[in-house]
């Protein structure tokens, strides 16, 4: 020690109060370092409000959920259900509750009473626990449409005008024109002269093509009829999202911005629970609803009585009885996917 | 500065330069020093880019939905008859029996 004592005196390196340059650099880089230190640890940090980033180390790495036993599947529902509740400030039950036997879920939509009012859009964006905003996501797609000469002794006489789009046939006018900039319609009043409107959701087909892709298999029909995607299991390839022919699914680009207030905190694993970013996410017939017993959200808030929901086992339930009674409509049958998601008029 | 104080600034650099390597303390430094300037370079880098690469979420999540309310908007209403109506349901409870189906 004091042979470094002498050896600093007799190099003269520096005065006392002096600084030389290399100590002066070396002060500055230090410096500029523990800024960049803090700045960069702030940064990481800061992303920590991010749902993704407070996953917990268990949430990582669990299995597919069909992949569970019944042990794992409540120590994953006790999990999320304990960030959710820290993370929302409120307490938040997910519920688990399989699909029951004997029932096959089936959706009916009058076209004819729709008021294209978009209470539904609303109503499940608040039970669903949809992004609110950039982006706002928007399970239901009610499009405004022109109404034009919809007779049904016209489907099969005449040619379409060369202008526009043929919907219903060969009626002899334009039907069905979707408008440009007419996808988040606002009038005073609805419904409006000469339009119609047209609801649009997933379809849960019973051969669904969104299925058939998804290369994790995160996404399959549950018994009870509905398509449900565990979204732990998602890696956000967005095949689905190309594959379905109804443009239902939705794609998480962002972290959803769902504000705790508003945040709906009776959730389901396979439905409305909190969304991260990179999944995809799709209507589910309220999962969380249905398998209680109770209606769906669009089906409860619908103010003309156009929604109807029921089991299709049923012979003697609303849908069934539509089904046999009504004039039934299918989009797109020729795709074979089958959907139970069905429009029909008086 | 005489001839005498300059050799010896200049041994004592030589000193100094030819211990650090070599002592377990300078290692040490020098790993913690490394691994706080990536973590503070990760941090940085993905600071900025977000700042710099943001993008705007509404306008993808419209990209996807939009193209699809046109194309959904021009496909035909198929108008079922009773025997397609009956098919459809014994077509979807075969499924529902036989989830491979």
């Amino acid at each position: 020690m004091s042979e470094m004592k002498d050896k600093d005196n007799k190099g003269g390196l520096t005065a006392p109060q002096e600084k030389s340059r290399r100590e002066f650099l070396s002060e500055a880089a230090s410096g500029t370092l523990t800024a960049a230190v803090v700045a960069g640890a702030g940064a990481l940090l800061t992303g920590s409000d991010e749902a993704q980033a407070k996953a917990t180390w268990g949430e990582w790495f669990q299995k597919n959920y069909r992949l569970m036993t019944d042990e794992e599947k409540k120590e994953s529902i006790a999990r999320l259900e304990k960030r959710y509740t820290e993370e929302f400030g409120k307490k938040t039950t997910v519920d688990g509750t399989p699909a029951q036997e004997g029932v096959l879920f089936g959706y009916a939509l009058n076209i004819q009473k729709c008021i294209g009012c978009r209470r539904c859009v609303y109503a499940c964006v608040k039970e669903n626990n949809q992004s609110r905003d950039n982006p706002e996501i928007q399970w239901i797609r009610v499009l405004k449409m022109e109404k034009g000469n919809f007779l049904p002794e016209n489907m099969d006489k005449g040619y379409p005008d060369p202008a526009g789009i043929q919907v219903g046939g060969n009626a002899y006018q334009n039907a069905g024109v979707v408008l440009e900039g007419e996808h988040y319609y606002e009038p005073e009043q609805v419904p409006e002269k000469d339009y119609f409107y047209f609801p649009m959701q997933c379809m849960q087909c019973e051969k669904p093509p969104c299925v058939k892709v998804c290369p994790v298999r995160t996404t399959y029909r549950e018994p009870d009829g509905i398509v449900v995607i565990d979204y732990n299991w998602c890696i956000g390839c967005r095949m689905c999202v190309s594959a379905c022919p109804y443009w239902a699914r939705r794609f998480n680009w962002g972290a959803p911005n769902l504000p705790a207030e508003e945040m709906n905190p009776v959730t389901h694993y396979m439905g409305n629970r909190p969304r991260m970013q990179g999944v995809a996410e799709k209507c589910t017939f309220c999962i969380q609803r249905t398998r209680q017993g109770r209606y769906t959200a669009c089906v409860e808030v619908c103010p003309v009585g156009a929604r109807k929901f029921g089991n299709l086992l049923d012979p003697e339930s609303e849908v069934r009885k539509i089904l046999e009674k009504k004039r039934v409509f299918r989009l797109k049958a020729e795709l074979n996917t089958y959907p139970k998601f069905f429009y029909f008029m008086d | 500065m005489d001839k005498k104080d300059k050799d010896l600034t200049s041994l004592a650099a030589i000193d100094n330069k030819a211990a650090a390597p070599t002592s377990r303390r300078g290692f040490l430094s020098k790993a913690i020093v490394a691994g706080v300037a990536v973590t503070a370079t990760a941090g940085i880098a993905k600071k900025t880019s977000e700042v710099l690469l943001k993008e705007d979420y509404q306008k993808a999540y419209l990209n996807d939905v939009l193209s699809g309310d046109n194309v959904l908007a021009s496909r035909q209403y198929v108008l079922m008859n009773k025997e397609e109506k009956a098919e459809l349901l014994r077509s979807l409870f075969q499924f529902h029996k036989n989830p491979e189906a």
